[in-house]
């Protein structure tokens, strides 16, 4: 599924994970490292992954996650959320604009008691 | 030494703000709000790491979580951050050290949750991180 990433959603995550690293935030910050814009929370993208996830399968939790971060994305972008059942052990793969890979990895879920 | 311990009170609210700002579902387990599994990652927050000046730019290289129970609202964890790897690499935009952490909580003595986190700083400035 495709979602774009707003400033406003990055705004929010960044006051309550207090991650404010100018990199996220700042358009100059950006620049000086040389991106046009700032650069999303690898960990927001993952967090948004995983809620994504479980809104389509509310009967689970995720008793492992793994993910690497390969480049990063930019805000005001729009990513694309995959999510492939391997045998019980879900393959997680975001990906650009481009179809570039973003971030992927592995999580695993069990059925939740209520 | 590279290990801190660290009490975090997990409360509703916390739980709530979090799952808000990630878009995640509101889960519970026998009446308890359940944190979503990346939440421990802002524990960072509550450490003072004297090890590391968390304000020099460094890259999330790679994130992992693992749980014996989900984390539920009203649990005191005990946590424990190390720095338990330092490895040193060349890439193409200099010298790039990957700093792996592990956070470990228990609730009543019972593992939760471990976490492994890969940081990496880009460049040579040894000056930035203390005490390595």
């Amino acid at each position: 599924m495709k979602k774009r990433i707003t400033c406003e959603a990055i705004l929010l995550y960044a006051a309550v994970s207090k991650d404010m690293a100018d990199i996220h935030l700042d358009t100059e910050a950006a620049a000086m490292a040389g991106f046009k814009r700032p650069i999303v929370h690898g960990m927001y993208i993952m967090g948004l992954a995983q809620s994504l996830y479980l809104r389509e399968h509310p009967a689970q939790w995720i008793t492992t996650y793994d993910m690497k971060f390969h480049k990063p994305l930019l805000v005001d972008s729009v990513v694309s959320f995959d999510f492939v059942d391997r045998d019980g052990h879900i393959q997680v793969t975001v990906t650009d604009e481009n179809g570039e890979v973003i971030t992927s990895g592995i999580l695993s879920v069990k059925e939740r008691q209520r | 030494m590279n290990r801190i311990q660290h009490q975090v009170h997990i409360t509703a609210e916390w739980i709530s703000q979090y799952a808000d700002s990630i878009e995640a579902p509101v889960q519970s387990i026998h009446g308890n709000l359940i944190a979503p599994a990346t939440m421990p990652v802002i524990f960072w927050q509550t450490f003072d790491i004297p090890w590391m000046n968390m304000d020099a730019p460094l890259i999330h290289g790679s994130q992992r979580f693992s749980y014996e129970a989900p984390i539920t609202a009203g649990m005191i964890l005990d946590c424990e951050l190390s720095l338990t790897n330092i490895e040193r690499k060349a890439g193409k935009q200099g010298i790039l050290t990957f700093f792996t952490h592990t956070l470990v909580c228990r609730c009543d003595g019972e593992l939760i949750v471990t976490a492994d986190t890969v940081l990496i700083r880009v460049g040579d400035d040894h000056e930035k991180t203390h005490n390595l």
